[in-house]
């Protein structure tokens, strides 16, 4: 079979070329880092990629939500917590002023300042926090509760997303914790207080006694309440965390290059074009015709 | 039979081998030439006999071809050309869906049904309500810049189509003046060779352009059909048209002697321009009805939550996009509806009127839309119609990748069989030119002593 010269130099051209190629893919890698480096790289891999991509997209969404969630979980679970030490006082002064000794003038005393407990009540009933009053449900605009004990809240359910299918009502409802849905009416009972010791009646400072300690149960409820919600939210955290690690893991695996394999393969590839080149020198160096 | 017949056959010789130096040394000047074939001196011995002196005639210098291995190779070179027209074009899109450096439309599309998540959140946070609408933007943004470069493309290429059947109809011109100096020249007995390999240049540039099948008749005259469609009969050129059928796609129009065009579409299997016609009309028009698609779902699923819930202002029924009441350009025409532009308390997070302004149900609703398989016809999730888009795109352009180094792998082994036959050898040359040297060496030996015979013969007549 003729070889002609054009052969010879298609040969070494188009091997040139192959290599070049590989040489620039390898290069791509090893500088980049990533393997898939376009759609067509790996078709299949860049749309796997592409919703591992939205799952760690949405996972930083619903950690946001959680971090929003908690802020204000820990808002209220402080102020249900000084609430809590509140009726702890109430009923400490609602035991004294049952006690038979007490002058007239103590019980006065001690009225003015469960009506002082009181208005502090009302304010940490009506605490803000970054989205609106703590307390109100979705009313987040409004005062939840008039100095009269009112309530102008409600108790819708407030959803958040913190996975994937995994909703969670993070409201703190405050009709449960303040008003007599929970079980009592504080602000009721602590009135009922302060007008049974302004009055110096022992026997209706006696007859409190009972809600205070149901609205003290109320209020630690509800503190709980937040606090299993801080714990739910930590949980959905924690598996948000671990389920991120592998979707990264797996992004990775799938879209990032071997970085010593791409380094190996550019090492092979430069050493190729060398001999590749050295053997089209030779061929060309050949001469038939001596001058 | 005597000496001065010898001085003849010798002449003759001479001037024989004298040629075939002379061919070699147009083979050898020629070895880069493009689209040179190789020349070959035949020589045919003259009669010898009574009356006949005989020698050598250099009959011929002819160009040595194989019109079947020509033929092949304007075959590979077209389809190689085709391939590559594709796998170029379609760089550009598989470019647009690359979110390796940064998010485009699909990292768009996460982030917008995050922000309605972390809307839900925080209903009653401007900067939170002002982010969504953002990413709401952002997202028909993004959506709408790609059906646009998609679209943009598929309007270069119908000019790049005019441009190619222009340079085609250019070239079957020049051949078809070729045609008539070869026929010329050959009527007044050249062999016209260097003609010829002109002929065959562009012959090859036009197969690059469009396939095309090169008939020879026993006269030596040449018929080129491109795409099925006679384009060069002898000296007569007709012209390829570009025009757009009703829906839009390309069609070949082919000049016809006589009669009305002809859509010589169905014929077109090569070339650049069936590159381009297959980009155009086939992988285009898939993306950019997938975009649609993966739009118009989006979209209508969104906007008939959004529609459901209440913006701050107590006010529902209002749409989240605008996007076109079809399918066809729903992804050029997305766009934040323009009650919503500037307003982003009219986001509908919640899902009634006495939950605002903390009611974050509707927001949550429309985050969850991204799990909801709302696309492909209520068979994916956004997410999952967005990656089969980004792996069909992927292989597309991946196919077309392995397709043009086929093609081109082909048309390398066609070039080289082509060579085989047409191409100049230089080592082959090297023998010839010894091989006619030694010849015309022995050619004047003969001369010599022909001249020494006759030269005794007359001194001795002389005495």
């Amino acid at each position: 079979m003729r070889v002609p010269d054009s052969a010879n130099y298609s040969a070494i051209s188009a091997n040139l070329a192959s290599l070049t190629a590989r040489h620039a893919k390898a290069a791509a890698e090893v500088s980049s880092g990533y393997r898939v480096t376009s759609p067509s790289t790996d078709p299949r891999a860049a749309a796997e990629i592409a919703k591992l991509r939205h799952a760690v997209s949405r996972a930083e969404g619903f950690r946001s939500n959680i971090g929003a969630a908690r802020g204000d979980a820990e808002l209220a679970e402080g102020v249900l917590s000084e609430a809590s030490a509140l009726f702890e006082r109430a009923q400490e002064l609602a035991v004294q002023g049952a006690n038979g000794t007490l002058s007239a003038s103590e019980r006065a005393s001690m009225a003015i300042e469960i009506s002082g407990l009181r208005d502090q009540l009302v304010s940490m009933a009506n605490t803000r926090g970054p989205n609106g009053f703590l307390f109100s449900g979705s009313a987040t605009d409004t005062v939840p509760f008039a100095n009269t004990g009112a309530f102008a809240g409600n108790s819708d359910p407030h959803n958040v997303e913190l996975g994937t299918n995994h909703v969670v009502n993070v409201a703190i409802d405050g009709a449960k914790a303040f008003t007599a849905a929970g079980g009592v009416n504080p602000f009721d009972v602590l009135d009922a207080l302060a007008t049974a010791l302004s009055t110096n009646d022992q026997a209706a400072v006696i007859a409190t006694l009972d809600n205070i300690r149901n609205a003290h149960s109320q209020i630690v409820r509800s503190r709980a309440d937040a606090g299993l919600l801080l714990d739910r939210l930590s949980i959905s955290e924690s598996a948000l965390d671990q389920g991120d690690v592998a979707l990264k893991t797996r992004k990775a695996v799938l879209g990032e290059a071997d970085a010593s394999e791409a380094m190996s393969e550019l090492v092979s590839v430069q050493n190729a074009i060398e001999q590749s080149l050295a053997v089209a020198k030779r061929n060309l160096s050949l001469r038939r015709f001596e001058p | 039979m005597g000496l001065f017949s010898i001085l003849y056959t010798s002449r003759d010789a001479l001037q024989a081998h004298s040629r075939g130096l002379q061919t070699t040394g147009q083979n050898i000047a020629n070895v880069n030439t493009p689209g040179y074939a190789r020349r070959a001196v035949i020589l045919e011995p003259r009669p010898y006999g009574p009356g006949a002196y005989g020698g050598v005639d250099a009959v011929e210098v002819r160009r040595i071809t194989d019109r079947f291995l020509e033929q092949r190779y304007f075959d590979k070179s077209g389809l190689s050309s085709s391939a590559n027209e594709r796998d170029q074009q379609l760089a550009q899109i598989d470019g647009l869906f690359d979110e390796t450096l940064g998010a485009r439309m699909g990292g768009a599309m996460d982030q917008f049904f995050t922000s309605f998540s972390t809307l839900a959140a925080r209903p009653n946070d401007p900067t939170t309500r002002a982010q969504a609408l953002a990413s709401a933007d952002v997202f028909a943004a993004q959506v709408r810049d790609t059906a646009n470069t998609v679209a943009t493309l598929r309007t270069d290429l119908a000019t790049q189509a005019s441009s190619v059947v222009k340079v085609v109809n250019d070239l079957a011109t020049n051949i078809a003046k070729i045609n008539q100096q070869i026929e010329a020249a050959e009527n007044a007995g050249s062999d016209a060779v260097d003609l010829k390999d002109q002929r065959n240049t562009l012959l090859q540039q036009l197969s690059e352009k469009v396939n095309i099948n090169v008939i020879t008749a026993e006269s030596g005259r040449i018929t080129v059909q491109a795409a099925g469609a006679t384009l060069i009969d002898g000296d007569v050129a007709r012209a390829l048209g570009i025009d757009v059928d009703s829906n839009g796609a390309l069609k070949l129009m082919a000049q016809r002697s006589g009669g009305p065009a002809m859509d010589a579409t169905s014929g077109l299997s090569g070339g650049t321009l069936d590159g381009i016609f297959q980009v155009r009309d086939s992988d285009l028009t898939t993306i950019a009805t997938r975009l649609d698609n993966f739009a118009y779902d989006i979209a209508t699923a969104v906007n008939t939550q959004h529609a459901a819930g209440f913006g701050l202002d107590g006010i529902n029924g209002r749409n989240l996009f605008s996007v076109s009441p079809t399918v066809a350009g729903a992804a050029r025409s997305l766009s934040i509806d323009a009650q919503l532009v500037g307003h982003p308390e009219r986001l509908a997070a919640s899902s009634s009127a006495a939950a605002l302004p903390g009611g974050a149900d509707n927001a949550l609703s429309i985050s969850k839309i991204s799990a909801q398989a709302v696309s492909g016809g209520g068979t994916r999730t956004p997410a999952e119609d967005f990656a089969a888009l980004l792996g069909q795109v992927g292989q597309l352009k991946a196919g077309a990748a392995s397709t043009a180094a086929t093609q081109e792998a082909l048309k390398a082994q066609a070039k080289d069989l082509r060579e085989t036959v047409s191409g100049v050898s230089l080592d082959e040359e090297m023998i010839s030119l010894t091989q006619y040297q030694r010849a015309y060496e022995a050619s004047t030996k003969v001369l010599q002593t022909v001249d020494q015979l006759l030269d005794e013969l007359i001194q001795r007549l002389g005495r």
